[in-house]
């Protein structure tokens, strides 16, 4: 079930089972990779290896020496305390910029969203930052004075990055309360800031939250990006990797930082689940 | 028959007293919507009298929802003014104002996210009352209402449209405000429960005597539920506000007229009570231990072909005619048919008529409490109330006419 971004429908929420199932087919796949240049495109072999594989049978790197298995190799050479730096470092990167685009989109999407034509217009242009690739998005900052190299650029590149889906499911989870719901608010004397916290937020909230999950796992797939323009975070095993490739153990470090990354987007996903069920009023399940 | 009966009880008891004071007044007030050169309500004058069920009633577009919510300002009123109880409120804090002012929609609109018991102490909670007495009015309202307590904590998703619609009741009376506006409030709901919660709000309102505005499109939901009926037409124009009897005996011009369609007439002989009017006395009654020559003549001497057998009660037991008294009769007892149906004071004249429409002998005898007969009723009593409720309202308006 893909996330649809059409101008009006809200953005379906993401199950758990398709990552996971994502995830699965990425180590399957990475298997048969692995195995088919090993055996010299033998299918046969192929698949032995891979059932090899599986079962943590020595002989999966590229000269068929250095670890036993994937598994080992990431543990021993990598060092689970500094993989595990990364991952703090790359949530830091996904947290910050994730508060900063929660932020700026729901205040936006509350200031908006009582004018159809501003709204539409906001939603627009955060349309548009959506379409620059990331790589390009991350490398202007560096220019950019007091922004330069570093965390800084990935975090406003990332916020930006966040803020379309955010905004879009804040303007229509308010536009969607129904108008009968608001009329008896305020015909029962709640002011308007009274309305708003009381009966819209509360009413647009998963709809909201449901935009901040896919914001949420989008950020964690690009800010692997970052590490391209002097960022921290578990895109630097991608890079590494991509670097010296074909060396002995480059598609490991490669493969070590895309697990990881998939790892984390899932622990996020599950946590704002989690949060979705705290914060969901009774009424609305 | 019996619902029609129990809500008339209600509805047609305040207005013979006289008029009372008017508790929410608008005065020359004109709502213009920008980009329309014709006024949506056009310079109104409408007095909303303390305690009663005022009831805004005309065709679809004619602007009575939007009068409604000119009274709480849901609609800011581009000329004139609203007084409330004697204070000006066109200038005050309209949310202020709102929470004076009980109000409920069609829709409902009960807030999903928070259970029956936050839903209806929605508006003390937005005064400050203290927990305590916002947790023991929402009890009290459930009772009102006649909701389980148990309720308190259910959302409103879990409730059926009628049990909805009395949350949404409750919630209007939260604070226990002196006026309710009620916009079509039964207007979505299932006629058999409509009709319930019709016949359940009227019997609430003998008790609470709040000043309502109801709208509605539905000419005999207004006739039912109004003390005071104001017929609106374009542009909120009123063309008749009074009674209903009045209204129903006497439509003041052809608009009135078709609006309130045919069987009006009909409508009318809900507001009359038996008690109230003359009954035919002078019809032939016999004790069932009258000899059977006696009755005869007396039958003879009247102009009626049937006469009445009361047995030995004063309680009416048998129908006789000429037929039944011609042949070898002994006595009364068990001759002719029996009496079926008898109709006590407080029914209106709508079930008498329906009763001598469906008894053989054209006339549906009276009795008291204790089923002791008092007189009977036949289509010229009838006809002669009807006649006269139609002269009464005639000399209202005249007199009205000559006064202003």
């Amino acid at each position: 079930m893909a996330p649809q971004f059409g101008m009006r429908g809200t953005l379906e929420q993401v199950p758990v089972r398709s990552i996971s199932g994502g995830l699965v087919l990425l180590v399957v796949g990475w298997y048969l990779f692995i195995a088919d240049t090993a055996a010299d495109n033998d299918v046969i072999g192929g698949l032995v290896d891979l059932a090899r594989g599986i079962r943590e049978i020595p002989a999966l790197t590229l000269d068929g020496s250095a670890y036993s298995s994937f598994w080992s190799y990431m543990f021993d050479s990598e060092g689970i305390g500094n993989i595990l730096a990364n991952t703090v470092d790359h949530s830091q990167l996904v947290l910050t910029s994730m508060f900063w685009a929660i932020t700026i989109s729901i205040g936006l999407g509350i200031l908006v969203n009582r004018v159809r034509a501003v709204s539409g217009f906001v939603v627009g242009l955060s349309s548009i930052l959506l379409t620059i690739p990331s790589l390009a998005l991350f490398s202007i900052f560096i220019s950019i004075p007091f922004v330069g190299i570093g965390d800084r650029g990935p975090i406003i590149a990332l916020t930006l990055y966040s803020i379309l889906p955010i905004l879009r499911n804040t303007v229509t989870g308010l536009q969607e309360v129904d108008a009968a719901i608001v009329e008896s608010a305020k015909g029962m004397g709640m002011s308007a800031f009274q309305r708003l916290m009381r009966v819209e937020l509360p009413l647009a909230w998963p709809v909201v939250l449901t935009g901040i999950r896919i914001a949420t796992l989008l950020n964690v797939g690009i800010a692997a990006i970052a590490v391209l323009v002097g960022g921290s975070g578990l895109g630097s095993y991608i890079n590494d990797g991509l670097t010296r490739y074909p060396n002995t153990g480059s598609v490991e470090r490669m493969w070590t930082g895309v697990v990881w990354t998939i790892a984390l987007a899932l622990a996020f996903d599950l946590a704002i689940g989690i949060i979705r069920k705290l914060t969901t009023p009774k009424g609305l399940r | 028959m019996t619902t029609t009966s129990t809500s008339t009880a209600i509805a047609a008891s305040p207005t013979t007293v006289g008029e009372p004071k008017a508790l929410i007044s608008l005065q020359g007030v004109t709502k213009t919507y920008a980009g329309t050169a014709a006024p949506a309500v056009d310079r109104l004058d409408l007095d909303v009298p303390e305690g009663e069920i005022l009831v805004l009633v005309g065709p679809s577009g004619c602007g009575k929802s939007t009068t409604l919510r000119l009274i709480n300002r849901m609609i800011e009123p581009t000329a004139g003014k609203i007084i409330f109880d004697g204070e000006d409120v066109t200038r005050v804090d309209p949310d202020l104002l709102r929470r004076r002012i009980g109000y409920v929609i069609q829709q409902i609109g009960l807030f999903p996210h928070q259970t029956i018991a936050q839903n209806i102490g929605t508006v003390p909670r937005l005064l400050g009352w203290d927990k305590q007495k916002i947790n023991a009015r929402v009890d009290e309202l459930l009772d009102v209402m006649g909701l389980p307590k148990n309720f308190r904590d259910r959302y409103p998703k879990e409730l059926s449209g009628g049990q909805a619609q009395r949350v949404g009741v409750a919630r209007a009376l939260g604070a226990d405000p002196a006026v309710l506006l009620m916009d079509e409030p039964f207007g979505a709901i299932d006629p058999i429960t409509r009709d319930r919660l019709q016949n359940e709000f009227l019997r609430l309102q003998s008790e609470l005597k709040k000043t309502i505005v109801f709208v509605t499109h539905d000419i005999d939901e207004a006739i039912k539920m109004g003390d005071r009926i104001a017929i609106l037409g374009e542009q909120s124009h009123v063309a008749q506000f009074d009674t209903p009897e009045r209204i129903l005996a006497f439509p003041i011009d052809d608009f009135v007229a078709d609006f309130i369609g045919s069987g009006s007439t009909l409508k009318g002989l809900n507001f009359e009570r038996l008690r109230d009017i003359d009954l035919y006395s002078s019809f032939p009654v016999v004790e069932h231990s009258t000899h059977v020559d006696t009755a005869r003549s007396t039958l003879e001497a009247s102009i009626e072909r049937w006469m009445l057998v009361l047995d030995e009660h004063g309680r009416p037991s048998r129908w006789v005619d000429e037929k039944c008294l011609a042949g070898p009769l002994q006595s009364l007892v068990g001759a002719g048919v029996e009496v079926a149906a008898k109709l006590p004071l407080h029914a209106t004249l709508h079930d008498a008529l329906e009763e001598l429409l469906l008894s053989n002998a054209g006339h549906a005898c009276v009795v008291d409490s204790d089923g002791v007969y008092i007189g009977i009723v036949d289509i010229e009593v009838l006809a002669d109330v009807l006649k006269r409720m139609r002269s009464q309202a005639r000399k209202h308006y005249e007199s009205l006419e000559s006064h202003g």
